[in-house]
């Protein structure tokens, strides 16, 4: 029950809002960026990453909810 | 340490890497030098430039690109404010010629064809062509720019091509 008790934990909650807020609102600069001027983003880096550190950020929210 | 403060400093940390990778967005392409080099992977499409095309007139021999037909296609992808580009091509000829290089310039089949600027023999059989395109003479879709190896020779004759790189001046 190790992970029961790392997933109760309000730090990791935080964490998880940080790194939600982060990588959401960077996806949706670099979005912003790409529309305006395309390839200024996707040239160098694809933002496809950051969106799915944020689906997987979700995800580990909504478990924490289910086992809280 | 108290939990507020490791929240804050973990805060900190991400607002300084979340505004550092959009300063490291802006030096990649607002670059000191005023130019970007962009070196094609033959037989690979990178995020600025394609891999060349269509596939039956081509082959990959040894890492080497072969061009078989005329003519074969590539396509770059250059932000607005790099208005002059420098294309270095570094071939071997097998009996097909290197004519030289266009730049679409229309929707349809419109192409601005130009010839090297010059050539430089490296002494071992391979050679350097190297062009240079007014890109805002280019026709473009969503910064996408397309531009043609023209070559001339007989069936069953052949260009080696070693390497592509693009030089995209401000």
């Amino acid at each position: 029950m190790k992970l029961k008790n790392i997933l109760k934990s309000d730090l990791l909650l935080e964490l998880n809002q940080i790194i939600f807020k982060a990588a959401f609102l960077s996806f949706i600069l670099a979005v912003i960026f790409e529309y305006f001027a395309p390839g200024f983003v996707m040239n160098w880096f694809n933002p496809i990453w950051l969106l799915l550190v944020s689906i997987i950020n979700v995800i580990l929210a909504v478990l924490k909810d289910n086992i809280t | 340490m108290r939990k507020s403060v490791i929240i804050k400093i973990i805060r900190i940390f991400f607002a300084l890497v979340v505004t550092g990778g959009v300063l490291w967005l802006f030096n990649m392409n607002f670059p000191m030098s005023r130019q970007i080099e962009v070196n094609a992977v033959l037989g690979q499409d990178k995020p600025m430039i394609s891999r060349l095309g269509p596939d039956p007139r081509l082959k990959i021999e040894d890492d080497y690109q072969i061009i078989l037909e005329n003519p074969v296609y590539f396509d770059l992808r250059s932000l607005s404010w790099f208005t002059q580009s420098r294309i270095e091509i570094v071939y071997q000829e097998w009996g097909r010629k290197l004519v030289g290089m266009a730049g679409k310039v229309g929707a349809e089949w419109q192409y601005l064809e130009i010839k090297p600027l010059m050539i430089s023999d490296y002494g071992d059989g391979w050679q350097q062509a190297v062009f240079s395109f007014d890109m805002t003479k280019l026709y473009h879709e969503r910064n996408i720019r397309r531009f043609i190896i023209s070559t001339e020779g007989e069936t069953g004759s052949k260009l080696k091509i070693k390497s592509i790189k693009v030089i995209l001046l401000r």
